[in-house]
């Protein structure tokens, strides 16, 4: 996305943001970060009485709430052709002929939800890190935290989130899915493995951070192929768009 | 040519049950032009592809020289979009409306927009939903002429407005063409508008483009005929547009060039309405054969 392109989708952000519920999606986003670091600091003090930050697996289990706000309105439509997303902007939930009279193109609604990906992504990466800085003040005044599954979160976040936007800006879609958590997951495993290791004692803990570490990955995966499937099928059912998954715009 | 606004050539567009085919006609700088034809002859369509709203099959729109697909947001700038019913959020107000459209377009004069709401006494910060249609058919037509447009389209804008709001909005229409350099393309079924305002009608029939020609032009091709029965024979039939046979005699268009055809008839002048009319039952009487 060129700057040009980035400043006219931003134009149609604050105008659908104006205009639309559907606009407003970034709000809800936010909101629902709040609410994640609300759950985050719950679980923080409900660890800290049994002596151990519970942060990561806290974080885990809310850290794809911003996917499930954002991929509708980003649409999974990244493997849609410009023509085909038009009739999408066409049948959208805003009211479709005053959106379309004014000076904007199906392509600016594409950058748009692509800054919408970006502000969610920003957003998880931010929170997840936010858990990661509090689980190592905790770790700092002698709680036990689970560090491994936070910071392993914290990378997954950034991976999984920047290869989807890549493979969003080449067009394809559940490709990018694939490729993005499969990466993620890997990455993330690995480091999981390595810091285990590192830290190999005969806590018995041991296996429940990795269970938790884990678990968080595969949650966090599942609900994004979830959404994406379920956002896929949507649209293809309410807009009439062809479900190719590999198909060039 | 240069001085065009709207260009539309070989326009197209194929619906299950409807196509639009080969439509062309162009609009000057400073001309009001009418749309006319029966409900479902693709009138809507025709002002749906110019403003990018539905994919076309063929042909090419241009606004001003440009293209209404590779100069989207250009075109989009210099045209004023007036819909058949109001196409507002509902749930909003006038303000936010205003707001929204101040981020969208580059012209946008918030001033003009305020001289509008106060000269047709709407509601800012009352609900869309809450506005009559005469209203809503005002508040798009201030939010279409608040960014200086250098074409404006309206899509059977006076359909259900009282008298005094469809005089209102013809004198603004006229006000909007007298610099000559802006152009109205103004589709609609109540005739007697275009006759007050229109520089130009455009026919389109079943899809079809059947004429484009200037108001003053229909006079000098067409008449309205009319007489008894006896007066109507197979040798003159033949001639007739859209022939309505009466129990008291028979009424007729006709090429005025035929008028030698038909003698002892009464002769009188056409208007838009007549035009459109007699068009609609010729189609009629040509697709049952």
């Amino acid at each position: 996305m060129t700057m040009v392109q980035r400043k006219r989708a931003v134009k149609l952000q604050k105008t659908m943001y104006l205009y639309s519920k559907f606009g407003r999606a970034w709000l809800l986003m936010l909101l629902v970060a709040v609410l994640q670091i609300t759950i985050i600091t719950i679980a923080s003090i409900a660890g800290l009485n049994d002596g151990e930050c519970m942060i990561a697996p806290a974080s885990a289990m809310f850290t794809f709430v911003q996917f499930l706000v954002c991929m509708f309105p980003i649409g999974v439509d990244n493997d849609i052709n410009e023509r085909v997303t038009q009739d999408a902007y066409h049948g959208s939930v805003m009211p479709a002929k005053f959106m379309c009279s004014l000076p904007f193109e199906a392509r600016d609604l594409l950058n748009f939800k692509i800054i919408m990906w970006e502000k969610a992504a920003a957003v998880n990466v931010l929170f997840v890190t936010i858990g990661h800085i509090i689980s190592l003040i905790a770790e700092s005044r002698g709680y036990m935290v689970y560090r491994g599954a936070s910071g392993l979160f914290t990378i997954m976040a950034i991976i999984t989130e920047i290869i989807c936007i890549i493979a969003f800006l080449l067009k394809n879609n559940i490709l990018s899915i694939f490729f993005g958590a499969f990466i993620g997951f890997s990455f993330a495993f690995a480091c999981d493995i390595m810091d285990e290791l590192s830290d190999m004692s005969p806590d018995a803990m041991s296996s429940l951070k990795i269970f938790s570490g884990v678990s968080g990955i595969i949650i966090y995966i599942a609900a994004t192929l979830i959404i994406a499937i379920v956002g896929e099928l949507y649209i293809k059912r309410k807009k009439n768009v062809s479900w190719n998954m590999f198909k060039k715009g | 040519m240069n001085n065009m606004i709207l260009s539309i050539n070989g326009l197209a567009k194929s619906y299950k049950d409807f196509t639009l085919k080969d439509a062309s006609f162009e609009i000057e700088q400073g001309t009001v032009m009418g749309l006319i034809g029966q409900n479902g002859a693709g009138k809507t369509t025709i002002i749906r592809l110019i403003m990018n709203m539905i994919n076309r099959d063929g042909g090419t729109v241009k606004v001003c020289g440009l293209d209404n697909i590779n100069d989207e947001i250009a075109v989009k700038n210099k045209i004023g979009y007036v819909s058949d019913e109001s196409f507002f959020f509902y749930a909003t107000t006038l303000a936010r409306t205003a707001k929204a459209c101040s981020y969208a377009y580059d012209n946008w004069d918030a001033d003009k927009f305020a001289d509008f709401l106060k000269k047709w006494e709407l509601p800012e910060k009352k609900k869309i939903a809450a506005l009559s249609k005469g209203m809503q058919t005002k508040a798009m037509l201030a939010v279409a002429l608040s960014h200086n447009p250098e074409l404006l389209i309206l899509d059977e804008p006076t359909a259900g407005l009282d008298p005094v709001a469809r005089i209102e909005i013809l004198d603004l229409l006229r006000d909007f063409v007298s610099d000559g350099k802006r152009s109205v393309l103004f589709s609609t079924h109540i005739t007697g508008d275009l006759d007050k305002i229109a520089d130009v009608i455009t026919l389109i029939i079943d899809g079809q483009i059947r004429e484009s020609m200037s108001i003053d032009a229909i006079e000098d091709r067409y008449a309205v005929i009319s007489g008894a029965s006896s007066k109507l024979t197979s040798e003159n039939e033949k001639y007739t547009i859209g022939l309505r046979e009466l129990n008291t005699g028979f009424e007729s268009l006709i090429l005025r060039e035929n008028l030698s055809k038909f003698e002892g008839v009464s002769v009188k002048n056409p208007n838009v309405e007549n035009l459109l009319t007699f068009s609609i039952w010729q189609n009629r009487k040509e697709s049952s054969k």
